[in-house]
């Protein structure tokens, strides 16, 4: 597999495609920047030497005064160029990144999206994504310009004096192993720091959370060592990386300002020697600061730059992660749509597969029961027949079509998924039941609506059809948002339906009019359910009890009851569980 | 229910609101002080040894300017350039030595205040309504606790020593320049005068600007979430293409407004930092203006040239300080609206309890910034040793109910009852080990199975554990973990079900042992094994103690000793299971809406409009 992530900057070129270009031109011209910065700084050591000298004419003093006038000019001039480029070329190009990444997600199988978690795929489109941003028209720029007045004024110095432009430039050499060992350390220290301050945060954020079950026990605060620990902890990871990391990054910054005992001292000794003359002492002693200064700035990028690295390290998994594989054969068709898996193995992990050579036939317009223990494998049976995920060995097929075979349209055409988890868009009721069918007419969203059962409460919200649902739909009740869901998939009218039985109650009257909502939606359709409800399975055409990854037992209700094996007891359970009352308190008794 | 304590993720939760950012620097600062009383010894050290270190930059500074005068006048010679040579490692030594103590202590003193205040914070949210802190509120407290207080940091730890250095340097600089001469000093002042002032002016000028900029980021942000969250209804729906336009129509016109942004502060920005960098630009101009017209001699001029042009780092210092003090200063509200919140008034003594009755007497109740009450005169009597149910639609009011009995909220009027005694009357921690409640919401710690229960009873004994854990049927389960019961909950390979983590749930309650148990029945459906378990577990819980209980499966509760039917905030019905039903109002409704569900049969529907289709063998 190849890796997207290549280094900071590699990565960051790829990302920014077409903006590349003003992004280098922005570079340039922070170097451009620098070396106008420098020349108010050459003037001033010019103009030192003549008052030395006794030779500063007023021309001379016009022309410093140009000279420092037209640098500064140059200084806000290229400044401003480059900061504009940069700006630019970064929200544009990570727009760009952004869109791509988008591109990628959406041809990654759906069930890697679900794993990652929307939470933390979102995460990684805006915060990661701002981290890159920062660096990329703060941190970098500010990186060339910090390091170029120096190299600049550097090079001046070498044709002044070699040997002592070497000396000026001990003190760097001698610091910089301290620097790259210093940023390596603060990398992995901070990583380290990351995970034992994550560990701890999170319990200290799960005491919140608690809050009602830990005063319920009356152990709030110090009392409650877990809490209490967490706090300690905090502090003491801080405090400890705090005591390595504050001298080792003092001592970069220290070893650099060296230089200057430095550079007078071996001024001194090659004055006293005869080998400078006054002139080239001056040009040291006043450059020697300018060169020293910018370099501390470079510490400053530094922690961008970490951040950067970090969130184009995860925006890089991200795009490592293989995308389904595009239909290597032209139209499929799929004909009468019956669902049906061939000998399927499937992994999450593949050493670990949760379906094992499972086989599973169900013809056009009858109704499949999946039942059996929690962690059976029944849901992600339904994901490998949507193609959440592809199978490992042997197929999945929707009438005479692979679905390997099919574009995702040609899939989604045949094929509706209701989830237990309902997702409504931000957006009026109307708009998300149009979302089952582009160009539905007003008439069919109210018909769909009417099958769901959603007609008679949408009616009574405040602006009807038009009434927005909110993030996330929360001002409506959940049987509500499962009818508007259910009313969606009418609309959409597919031939085959996956359904994913909830398993949390709702109230006796809204529970009837999903369940009624369901009956409409499952007419004269293939139907493959994950089942709770006695009503659903007993009715089934056929059950099939899975267990393990594999199918233990098919058939129908009586059939499978007179076998007497695994359905009877499940069976027997439920309808233990489903006839339960609460006992009766022994209040009779004295 | 749920929906009350779903957190809604806004894009624009880390945008200070406007009043914030339009109080003055001062007020800001006043906010942020009194963090530092808590160890205010430690912070004046470290801002004492960061003063000095800084005094010690610009020493050197000063060598050189004594090196380059002695050059001038021709009196420099190898000696004296040693001496400066040593004077200067002196300097640089003692400036990184004094910074790095004055980092050292400062930082340690902050983990200290930031500890002692999460403690503290902790010790609160221990102490105020408990509703305040369960409902919505709870991420933006996780948030204040975690990130708000962690960013005090920035503060306590560089914030006061660098800001007091960069003033004390500041103000003795400008007073050693005014001393050998005013006019360059006023040049030198002059330029950064001019470069602040546009910079507030460019500030202010983006400050319109704000919020279209941060609108933009916010249709951004949301729609990029809304498309990750929807991407399976999306490509089930065949919508890819066109919300993806829109996202992308987000996501440009996001980067748009930043460029438009950045293009209308560039000028003012750049100008910034070229007048702070370049302090050139009047020294240079001014001094030789002044030397040409023997206004000034050849010492001084050479004096501003070397440390005039080293003082407008530290006055960029403090402008950095002020771009953090809006999000400081709103962090610091919200802290302390946390760390002062009002508590719980609390009675100071036990009270009498008179038996384990529970009583609402014309309760009623509504939640913080609702426009109408969630309960309305509710008055019920639950006996000791009964059992009351609590149904109803979604959203009427069964969970307030249960939550003021708890004290999560107190009545707005009426009483609430427990013993006899309102439970105003009786401190919480006497009411809590008379009410148990075992909530939709089961909450664990990601800790052991051990210490998860023995947060009921720290002195319980191995033997207790076992014998609550067998009786919420939860003993089996636990014994099968890698470790039993020192397995920690939630870790990989730990992963309990819903039914498991209630039936632990109820094991911690059997502990506890009340009299009064508040429950929520809400798991139908969850595996068959686990929920026969489940129910078994709660029998046991329910034996002998007056119990409340929210029913959602109405077959459950058909023998309870009294069935409240909550409706829009009221209690329309109250009786027995047959009393009801012979009343004939919503409960005869729900009832009949429970029994007809079940015969609902998905199956026979499938085949509804096509009767003669059959099942092949398979």
């Amino acid at each position: 597999m190849t890796t997207y992530y290549t280094g900071t900057v590699r990565t960051l070129w790829r990302l920014f495609g077409p903006h590349r270009q003003a992004f280098v031109t922005s570079l340039i011209a922070q170097i451009l920047m620098s070396l106008a910065a420098a020349v108010p700084v050459v003037t001033l050591v010019w103009v030192i030497d003549h008052i030395r000298t006794g030779t500063l004419t007023e021309e001379r003093v016009g022309l410093a005064i140009g000279l420092v006038l037209a640098g500064a000019a140059g200084q806000y001039g290229f400044g401003y160029l480059s900061n504009r480029l940069a700006w630019t070329a970064t929200f544009y190009g990570i727009g760009e990144a952004r869109t791509s990444t988008l591109k990628h997600i959406q041809r990654l199988p759906l069930g890697t999206v679900r794993e990652r978690g929307a939470g933390d795929v979102s995460t990684m489109l805006t915060s990661d994504m701002e981290a890159v941003s920062t660096y990329a028209h703060h941190g970098l720029p500010l990186w060339f310009s910090a390091t170029s007045l120096p190299v600049f004024i550097f090079a001046g110095l070498l044709t002044v004096d070699v040997p002592m432009a070497f000396a000026v430039a001990v003190s760097v050499v001698a610091a910089l192993p301290l620097y790259r060992w210093t940023s390596r350390y603060f990398g992995r220290r901070a990583a380290e720091r990351g995970e034992l301050l994550a560990a701890a945060n999170g319990r200290m954020i799960e005491y919140v959370r608690g809050i009602a079950v830990v005063r319920s026990f009356d152990r709030t605060g110090a009392s409650l060592e877990w809490f209490h620990g967490a706090l300690r902890d905090i502090r003491d990871i801080n405090d400890r990386l705090a005591v390595r990391l504050v001298p080792a990054g003092l001592a970069t910054m220290g070893i650099v300002q060296l230089g200057i005992p430095l550079t007078i001292a071996a001024l001194g000794y090659w004055y006293s020697g005869g080998r400078l003359d006054a002139g080239a002492v001056l040009i040291f002693l006043v450059l020697v600061l300018r060169i020293y200064t910018p370099l501390l700035q470079v510490a400053a990028s530094g922690e961008e730059s970490r951040l950067a690295e970090a969130a184009l390290r995860r925006i890089g998994a991200i795009h490592d992660l293989p995308t389904q594989p595009a239909p290597t054969v032209e139209k499929t068709a799929i004909g009468a749509p019956s669902v049906r898996l061939d000998d399927v193995t499937f992994g999450y992990d593949p050493g670990q597969p949760v379906i094992k050579g499972l086989s599973l036939t169900v013809p056009p317009k009858t109704m499949t029961a999946l039942v059996g223990p929690s962690g059976a494998g029944k849901s992600t049976i339904l994901s490998l027949i949507a193609r959440f995920w592809d199978v490992n060995t042997g197929s999945v097929r929707l009438g005479d079509a692979d679905v390997r075979d099919l574009t995702p349209e040609q899939l989604f055409d045949a094929l509706t998924v209701v989830f237990q988890d309902v997702y409504l868009f931000q957006g009026t009721v109307r708009e998300n039941i149009a979302f089952g069918r582009e160009g539905a007419t007003e008439e069919s969203i109210e018909a769909a609506a009417r099958q769901a059962q959603a007609h008679d409460f949408i009616t009574v919200l405040p602006h009807g059809y038009d009434t927005p649902v909110g993030e996330g739909g929360a001002t409506l009740s959940g049987g509500e948002r499962q009818r508007i869901s259910i009313a969606r998939a009418i609309l959409k009218d597919a031939p085959i339906v996956l359904l994913d039985e909830a398993t949390s109650a709702l109230d006796p009257i809204n529970e009837r009019a999903v369940q009624q909502a369901f009956a409409e939606l499952v007419r004269n359709r293939t139907v493959i359910v994950v089942a709770h409800r006695l009503s659903t399975i007993r009715s089934a055409d056929q059950i099939v009890v899975v267990d393990r990854g594999q199918v233990v037992e098919r058939g129908r209700h009586e059939d499978l009851l007179t076998l007497n094996e695994r359905y009877a007891r499940l069976w027997a359970e439920r309808e233990k569980a489903g006839s339960w009352r609460l006992a009766r308190t022994s209040r009779a008794v004295p | 229910m749920s929906t009350e304590t779903v957190e809604q993720a806004s894009p624009q939760a880390d945008a200070p609101p406007r009043a914030a950012s339009e109080s003055t620097v001062a007020s800001r600062v006043a906010l942020l002080l009194p963090f530092a009383r808590d160890d205010a010894g430690r912070y004046a050290l470290a801002a004492l040894l960061a003063t000095l270190g800084t005094l010690c930059q610009l020493g050197p500074f000063y060598v050189i300017y004594l090196a380059i005068s002695a050059l001038l006048d021709g009196s420099a010679g190898g000696d004296y350039l040693f001496g400066l040579a040593w004077a200067a490692l002196a300097l640089v030594v003692g400036q990184y030595v004094l910074m790095g103590l004055a980092m050292l202590i400062s930082h340690r003193a902050a983990f200290g205040t930031l500890y002692r205040l999460r403690l503290r914070i902790g010790e609160r949210l221990g102490r105020v309504p408990l509703g305040k802190v369960v409902s919505k509120r709870s991420g933006e407290i996780q948030r204040t606790l975690s990130d708000d207080v962690e960013r005090l940091e920035l503060f306590l730890a560089h914030a006061i020593p660098d800001v007091v250095a960069a003033v004390v340097v500041v103000v003795a600089s400008t007073i050693w320049m005014l001393v050998v001469d005013w006019r360059m000093t006023l040049a030198a002042v002059a330029g950064l005068v001019v470069a602040f002032a546009l910079m507030n002016h460019g500030m202010r000028a983006s400050q319109g600007k704000m919020g279209g900029y941060m609108a933009a980021m916010g249709r951004m942000n949301g729609s990029i979430v809304e498309m990750v969250r929807g991407l399976p209804m999306v490509r089930m729906f065949n919508r890819t293409d066109a919300t993806f336009a829109e996202t992308q129509d987000a996501i440009h016109g996001a980067a748009k407004y930043q460029a438009d942004w950045g293009k209308a502060f560039l000028p003012l920005y750049t100008a910034f930092f070229t007048l702070t960098s370049a302090t050139a630009i009047t020294i240079v101009p001014v001094g030789l203006l002044l030397w040409a017209s023997d206004a000034i001699g050849a010492p001084e001029l050479l004096f501003f040239f070397v440390i005039g042009l080293g003082y407008g780092g530290s006055v960029v210092k403090l402008q950095d300080f002020a771009a953090q003090l809006t999000v400081l200063s709103y962090g610091a509200q919200l802290i302390n609206e946390l760390k002062d919140a009002g508590e719980l008034p609390e009675a100071g003594h036990d009270a009498e309890l008179r038996d384990a009755s529970v009583e609402f007497s014309d309760v009623t109740f509504s939640y913080d910034g609702a426009d109408r009450d969630a309960l309305t005169g509710v008055t019920f009597h639950a006996a000791p040793s009964t059992v009351t149910a609590l149904v109803g639609p979604s959203g009427a009011g069964k969970s307030t109910v249960a939550r003021l009995i708890c004290r999560f909220f107190d009545a707005r009027e009426g009483a609430v009852l427990v013993g006899g005694t309102d439970v105003k009357e009786i401190p919480f921690s006497q009411l809590m080990r008379h009410v148990s409640f075992v909530f939709q919401e089961t909450f664990l710690f990601d800790d052991t199975v051990e210490a998860n229960l023995r947060l009921a009873k720290p002195d319980a004994t191995d033997a207790d554990l076992e014998a609550a854990c067998r009786a919420a049927r939860a003993h089996e389960f636990v014994t099968a973990l890698p470790d039993g019961y020192q397995s920690r909950i939630g870790q990989h390979g730990n992963r309990l079900s819903g039914g498991e983590l209630q039936r632990l749930a109820i094991a911690r309650a059997l502990l506890k042992g009340t009299d009064i148990v508040v429950l929520d029945e809400a798991t139908a459906f969850v595996d068959p094994e686990n929920e026969v378990a489940l129910q078994a577990a709660i029998d046991t819980l329910v034996t002998d103690r007056t119990v409340i209980i929210i029913a959602h499966r109405l077959s459950t509760i058909t023998g309870a000793d009294q069935i409240l039917v909550v409706d829009d905030g009221r209690i329309t019905e109250c009786g027995r299971h047959e009393d009801l039903i012979s009343a004939d109002c919503l409960y005869a409704d729900m009832w009949r809406a429970f029994q007809s569900t079940e015969r609902i049969a998905l199956g026979e529907a499938v085949h509804k409009a096509d009767p003669t289709s059959t099942m092949e063998p398979t």
